[in-house]
């Protein structure tokens, strides 16, 4: 798992482990030098303080020895204020010393000089209570009853002061022992940082040259990729830049056609408004015609009723035209007999035959002019029909005229609206074609940027190349470093 | 020129030939007139009949079919209150109808008079002939009074002898026929 950890982790833990081995060291010195020190302390403040005030109350024992051998001797008062004053101070300073005595054998001893220096004191007011009121034995009671106690109170602070040095000795031999202690621990743990720094600066040395070796080999890799890429990201930011180049001429052309664009449809628009205008007017225009189409409508109906009326008096002008015709049949076949009759008769129907022949001559003629007739009159009727049926087709296209001009009315008022329509369309194209074209010039200014932009990542990419040639450089140095410290 | 106003001048002048017909005096022919025929289409063929032979035309009647073996005989009609027996002229004449030329060439626009016509002989046996038209009577040429063709009305035809004709009927008829019986 520590294979995987990262160069700084293993740079901290390798520096924690040093920090808590030197932390341990000198915890180790700092315990081994408080010991000491309390230890010294002990010494010190303790047995040489005891010492001190033992020093002192044989001392104040000397002193009040002095103070009631002058009383003894002058009878001054100012010497039996100074036993006043030496007996103060001993009692203070056993006080201090009480205090001071901790071990059970120091309190005996203390306690018994006590006792000691109480009774001094009461066998030395007695003399000076003697010696105050002019008795001559007070010279001997002190002789008597002082030197036994102080020589008893001399002998138990000799053997106080004598324990105590012992005690400091003993104290002093402790501390330096402590002292010795202390300082063959702060050695040993010394070592083992020692040793353990050494063999954690191994591992350390080891594992980041692996990795770094790893990361090396991985940095040549990348940069000869990076180099490549370096490569192509030149050639590329190179055509970008040409692109770029094309595409501001492009958008340039393009923004001249935007502008014609607008002009253009500034142009439609006005020309829109002009056919909707036209378109109006040719709606009233065909408005007018259709009620004239209408009105002709109603007169070609007329005409084909007056056309059929003509056909029927046509047909009763046939019919009388068949009697006339009959009549000259009639006539004909009678004349025909007369002719037949004036034959048989001979001479004498020659003249009858002549009038039969005119008669027969005048029907001939009339059968010829009724026949004549007929094909006028059939004429009259084929044109009649003609007319009729030119007629009703008139009809049927005033009809479909009609319809048409409603359709065409219908067209018109569709084309201007539609006219209308393709104004504001026109309008909007004249604005959209502005605004794009207020947008192609800031795509322009924004393509000239990028172009700008390609120049720079061009060089960008030679610096890039520049920088990936050097961290090659680096890396193989790197690695030529790694390798030499694997020889090593 | 439009129909109206031809139509309106048609009309002027058939009036005024009409009146002037009228107002016209008459005058008597001054030589003798040539032989007039009477021009008969069968079958689609011309004929021509002398109007002396002839006792009279009229339009076909209503001919009552009656039972005989004589394919000629159509049958009996009344003219002007007659009884006649009626026969077809080119069953006579054995005129096959579809040997005839075209209707075109032998029948003239103006004059002619077209259908079935009875054509009624003169003398003491009356009886009628079924013709299919009947045109004139025309001025005929006859050169010689045996002459069989003659030029009439423009066209050229043959001239039939009534007589003849009659004569075949009569053998056609003999001993039994309608017309023996009829006498």
């Amino acid at each position: 798992m520590i294979k995987d950890w990262t160069f700084g982790r293993k740079v901290g833990l390798a520096l924690a482990t040093m920090v808590v081995l030197t932390l341990a060291v000198a915890a180790i010195g700092i315990l081994a030098l408080r010991s000491v020190v309390e230890r010294k302390d002990a010494v010190i403040n303790v047995r040489a303080h005891n010492a001190l005030l033992a020093e002192r109350l044989s001392g104040l024992a000397h002193r009040q020895r002095g103070a009631v051998r002058d009383y003894l001797l002058y009878g001054d008062e100012s010497f039996a204020v100074e036993v006043r004053t030496a007996e103060q101070q001993l009692d203070a300073t056993l006080g201090e010393l009480e205090r001071s005595v901790i071990t059970p054998e120091g309190l005996s001893l203390v306690r018994e000089l006590r006792r000691i220096i109480e009774e001094y004191r009461g066998v030395t007011n007695r003399v000076l209570t003697d010696r105050g009121a002019g008795s001559a034995d007070a010279s001997g009671l002190a002789n008597r009853e002082l030197t036994p106690r102080r020589v008893a109170l001399e002998s138990s602070l000799r053997s106080f002061i004598e324990r105590e040095q012992t005690l400091l000795e003993e104290g002093r031999a402790d501390a330096s022992r402590a002292a010795d202690r202390a300082i063959s621990g702060q050695f040993g743990v010394s070592a083992l940082a020692i040793v353990v720094a050494t063999v954690g600066a191994l591992l350390l040395t080891r594992s980041v040259t692996t990795q770094v070796g790893a990361a090396v080999h991985s940095v040549q890799s990348s940069s000869a990729e990076l180099q490549a890429a370096a490569h192509q990201q030149a050639s590329s930011a190179k055509e970008q830049a040409t692109a770029m180049a094309e595409i501001t001429t492009t958008i340039t052309e393009l923004l001249a056609t935007s502008r014609q664009i607008a002009d253009s449809a500034q142009r439609v628009a006005r020309i829109a408004e002009e056919t909707a205008a036209s378109a109006r007017s040719g709606e009233e225009t065909v408005g007018a015609a259709s009620e004239s189409v209408v009105a002709i409508r109603k007169q070609v109906d007329g005409i084909v009723t007056h056309m059929l009326d003509l056909g029927r008096q046509s047909q009763e002008i046939g019919g009388i035209l068949e009697i006339i015709n009959e009549l000259a049949d009639q006539t004909n076949i009678l004349s025909v007999n007369a002719a037949i009759e004036a034959a048989g008769a001979g001479d004498a129907g020659r003249r009858f035959s002549v009038v039969a022949e005119e008669i027969r001559r005048l029907a001939d003629r009339v059968a010829g002019s009724t026949k004549e007739i007929r094909g006028l009159i059939q004429e009259v009727r084929t044109a009649v029909n003609t007319t009729v049926m030119t007629t009703e087709a008139t009809a049927k296209s005033t009809d479909a005229g009609v319809q048409q001009f409603a359709e065409v009315s219908t067209a018109l008022r569709r084309i201007a609206g539609l006219v209308r329509a393709t104004t504001d369309a026109s309008r909007e194209i004249e604005l959209s074609t502005k605004q794009q074209a207020s947008a192609v010039e800031q795509v322009n200014t924004g393509v000239a940027d990028v172009a700008q932009g390609a120049k720079e990542t061009e060089i960008a990419a030679s610096q890039m190349l520049e920088t990936v040639s050097q961290l090659s450089t680096l890396s193989r140095s790197l690695s030529t470093l790694i390798q030499s410290e694997r020889l090593i | 020129m439009s129909l109206e106003s031809r139509w309106d001048r048609r009309l002027d002048d058939l009036r005024s030939a009409f009146d002037r017909s009228f107002g016209e005096p008459f005058e008597a022919p001054s030589a003798a007139p040539a032989e007039r025929v009477l021009l008969l289409v069968v079958a689609g063929a011309n004929y021509a009949v002398r109007l002396t032979e002839c006792a009279g035309v009229t339009r076909a009647p209503a001919v009552h079919r009656l039972p005989s073996t004589e394919p000629a005989f159509a049958g009996v009609a009344v003219v002007k209150g007659t009884l006649v027996p009626v026969y077809r002229l080119a069953t006579l004449l054995r005129v096959d109808p579809l040997d005839a030329p075209a209707p075109a060439a032998r029948v003239r626009d103006a004059s002619a008079m077209e259908g079935q016509w009875l054509l009624m002989t003169r003398g003491s046996d009356r009886i009628g002939l079924l013709v299919d038209g009947i045109d004139g009577p025309e001025p005929a040429l006859l050169d010689e009074p045996s002459a069989e063709i003659v030029q009439a009305g423009g066209v050229t035809c043959r001239l039939l002898r009534m007589d003849r004709v009659l004569e075949d009927l009569h053998r056609l008829l003999e001993p039994a026929s309608p017309l023996g019986e009829a006498r």
